[in-house]
């Protein structure tokens, strides 16, 4: 059975779901609430524990833009919500199974309608796949937005758009879509590395070969690695072999 | 308090369809499986009286030490179990609601039952790690900081120093008095004009506030309760601590911007009118007055209605022919807003003999020879009136201190400058950040009668707030481990309510959480790029349980 996990804020989506209880407007029941103060609470991170919990789709339910009670923070999720699109996207997951959906308390019918349509979605894209490959592709992803590079560019980004970067510049949103896709790659690669050599100490050939790099990027991610103090060398062997320092 | 949890859990079948939709002997076969659930029991309306007796009731006989209630909403309902709890001995946020009613019996004809184990499940998984969290409180200096001295600043002055506070007036001119005092009297009507010089001499002499003109706030610190202000005064900065702050800054009259080619004598604003119009000085004598609305005003750029300027012309246009009987009046406008309690104004323009002619924003009027033609689009007729004195009706926009004021403030205006209340339909008069209140025009344009009966309702908003002795907020707020703090300051841009700072360098570089500000919304907590800041009652450790048992079957 397809499962909806939806987190809702007080004002908003929690307040829809009491409408449409009140009015009586059924909708699938597999949806599962977790009710915050305001969308502008939920995580990255979260959206992708949910699907590693299990969840089929996600979905961020909160006040409209403009008319969030907490002013800012239904924009501020809006902008995860996307990077979490790409990253799924990047790891070849469906997009489109975490999503946002910003309503007035009164719109008890959008509500349910949206949830229904979220559900024939999900039907529709099929079971996905959750095997050991897809499963440790997401905890690489979950990884990946728990960094702090990456939380850094969310949230500066459409403040950068708007105002220009640290430096003056102006930056177009394109450029910065740009930028975040890149490092979020990036990113990726380095997260699948640490995890790689996490529990168990590896060579760059072995890294290499298990995770489907070049030797040359596993080379270079692992000296950045050492440089920052995540990853150090084991024992004296020849090739040497890294381990992730635990912090 | 026993370390490994002890969670009641409370199942309310209050609604037929509930007791038709869910199984409650399946329910409570799950909820009693859950390890940290000690008790499960089943009432038909757990939130009336024998209901909270019962809960108390085997709070003591199980040792109960928190409690999930799946019933009602929690937007309706937290306050009543919290209230019982408390007088249950327990800690009010070991408590979490389910909504078995509206969000799972009311719109499941089909699994109701298996989404609500599942929804009760997240609740006590996310229950057993819950923390005790306590009210927070500030104290207030008995003090208050009233921006602007005109009259919505000065009533609200005298009306808290009458509620023995004491005041602190800061004007940027140089006299007491503001707007009206040099402007547009007749906006006072008779008896308010009167009472102007009245409520002046009463501030001025009043012992309990102090005046500062040809002054400016330059800078706010600080929180509710204690803001430390820096006023710039003739006599150098001034430094004072205020329990509160009203701001009553007031709007301004838009320029003429050579509209209608004003040029202060053939062509006057309303506002140069007044000035030949209540002179005994003045000798002009127009003969023909021609009074033009909404010039400059609802348009793209200024979409909005002054709401007071159609009450100008109607009051200036009575005086007029009360000033000068022979003269003809006439009023072209788009539409008459004319607000409240102005009925007998309308009356006395009429009777005066006071002409009216509606023309349509698309076909405005048009001077020609000395004469202004217009389509009248009450009649359809062409109309031409000969003039020898045409007077502008011009709207109002924010004042420059007000929009100063906000930014010092920190408090948000909407595009036009003017600080908008919060929820104005809800709530009117709601106050605008805690501490802050703001009275009169700043708002938006109104007349002076309202901008007097604000100030009355603001500081005695103010008084009330003062009088508590504090400030007091819910514990659901931000808090930073500043051992992780990278000193970012993303979070400062994340917060829509100025509620966390980054100290300086020299200070440590670490973020702060002024708790009486923070509303606890979380949005600067799933920004933080150091994963530094958690929010009580909703931190990861205590909603990551609630999206594991999400997907259980
Ligand atoms: S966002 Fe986080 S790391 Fe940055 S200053 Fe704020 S609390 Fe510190
Ligand atoms: S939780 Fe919200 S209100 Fe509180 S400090 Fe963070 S962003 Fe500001």
């Amino acid at each position: 059975m397809t499962k909806i996990v939806s987190f809702v804020c007080e004002w908003g989506g929690y307040t829809a779901a009491d409408l449409a209880g009140f009015r009586g407007i059924s909708y699938p029941s597999s949806l599962r609430t977790i009710r915050v103060e305001c969308t502008g609470r939920v995580d990255p991170v979260w959206m992708i524990d949910a699907i590693i919990a299990g969840a089929d789709g996600v979905i961020i339910i909160g006040c409209p833009e403009g008319d969030s009670r907490h002013e800012i923070g239904n924009f501020r999720v809006h902008e995860r919500v996307r990077w979490v699109q790409k990253g799924l996207e990047m790891i070849g997951e469906e997009p489109q199974q975490v999503r946002t959906l910003f309503l007035s308390s009164e719109d008890a019918e959008v509500f349910a309608g949206k949830i229904g349509e979220l559900e024939k979605d999900l039907e529709s894209y099929g079971p996905p796949a959750r095997d050991e490959a897809a499963l440790e592709n997401l905890r690489t992803l979950r990884e990946v937005f728990a960094e702090e590079k990456i939380r850094w560019l969310i949230g500066r980004g459409p403040d950068m758009v708007a105002d220009g970067n640290s430096f003056g510049e102006p930056v177009t949103a394109e450029e910065y879509d740009e930028d975040v896709e890149s490092i979020l790659k990036s990113e990726h690669r380095r997260i699948s590395i640490l995890r790689r050599l996490r529990d168990e100490a590896g060579s760059v050939t072995d890294v290499a070969s298990q995770l489907g790099f070049s030797t040359r990027e596993v080379m270079l991610e692992i000296s950045d690695l050492i440089g920052l103090g995540r990853v150090a060398i084991k024992g004296h062997e020849d090739p040497p072999v890294f381990k992730e320092v635990l912090m | 308090m026993s370390d490994e949890p002890r969670i009641g859990v409370l199942l309310c079948s209050c609604t037929p369809q509930m007791r038709e939709r869910l199984d409650f002997d399946e329910i409570a076969g799950f909820t009693s499986s859950i390890e940290s659930v000690v008790h499960v029991e089943k009432h038909p309306v757990w939130c009336l009286a024998p209901g909270l007796t019962r809960l108390k009731e085997i709070i003591q006989e199980q040792e109960i030490d928190r409690i999930v209630v799946a019933g009602c909403s929690y937007r309706t309902h937290k306050q009543i179990f919290a209230k019982a709890l408390k007088e249950a001995d327990i800690n009010p946020y070991l408590l979490e609601i389910v909504n078995l009613r509206d969000q799972c019996a009311a719109v499941h004809p089909e699994g109701a039952t298996t989404r609500a184990k599942d929804q009760i499940g997240m609740a006590v998984a996310r229950t057993a790690v819950l923390e005790p969290l306590e009210e927070i409180t500030v104290p207030a200096e008995q003090k208050a900081l009233v921006i602007g001295g005109g009259l919505s600043g000065l009533i609200a002055a005298g009306t808290l120093a009458e509620a023995d506070c004491e005041v602190i007036v800061v004007e940027r001119e140089d006299a007491l008095g503001g707007y009206f005092s040099r402007n547009r009297q007749w906006r006072l009507r008779k008896n308010g004009q009167e009472a102007l010089p009245e409520i002046i001499a009463g501030v001025e002499s009043n012992p309990s506030i102090e005046k500062l003109v040809s002054s400016r706030v330059t800078r706010v610190d600080g929180r509710p309760g204690e803001f430390d202000i820096t006023i710039e005064t003739p006599q150098g900065e001034m430094h004072a601590r205020v329990g509160v702050i009203l701001v009553a800054t007031g709007s301004a009259t838009a320029p003429a911007e050579g509209a209608y080619n004003h040029d202060g004598k053939a062509v006057k604003t309303q506002e140069e009118f007044e000035r030949i119009l209540y002179s005994d000085e003045s000798t002009e004598k127009p003969l023909s007055i021609v009074m033009i609305q909404c010039v400059g005003s609802r348009n793209d750029e200024r979409p909005y209605c002054s709401r007071v300027c159609c009450l100008d012309a109607f009051r200036n246009a009575t005086a007029a022919k009360q000033k000068w009987p022979e003269s003809e009046v006439a009023i072209l406008f788009r539409d008459l807003e004319m607000g409240c309690l102005t009925e007998r104004d309308v009356k006395h323009a009429r009777e005066a003999g006071v002409a009216f002619h509606r023309f349509d924003p698309a076909t405005p009027p048009l001077v020609e020879d000395g004469k202004v033609k217009l389509v009248d689009t009450m009649t359809g007729k062409e109309v031409s009136i000969p003039y020898d004195l045409m007077v502008l009706s011009l709207g109002e926009i924010s004042h420059e201190g007000t929009r100063e004021t906000a930014e010092i403030l920190k408090i948000s205006t909407d595009v036009f400058g003017f600080v908008p209340e919060p929820t104005i339909r809800l709530r009117p008069h709601e106050s605008t950040g805690r501490g802050i209140y703001v009275t009169g025009a700043a708002h938006w344009p109104i007349t002076p009668e309202e901008s007097m009966y604000q100030a009355f309702e603001m500081a005695s908003r103010a008084a009330t707030d003062l009088k508590k002795g504090g400030f007091s907020t819910r514990p659901i707020v931000a808090f930073v481990d500043e051992s992780k703090c990278i000193g970012c300051r993303l979070c400062e841009s994340m917060c829509a309510w100025g509620a966390i700072r980054v100290s300086e360098p020299e200070e440590g570089n670490k973020a702060h959480v002024q708790e009486i500000l923070c509303k606890g919304c979380g949005t600067c907590v799933a920004s933080c790029p150091a994963l530094a800041i958690q929010a009580a009652y909703y931190s990861d450790e205590q909603i990551l349980p609630s999206i594991k048992a999400a997907v259980t079957s």
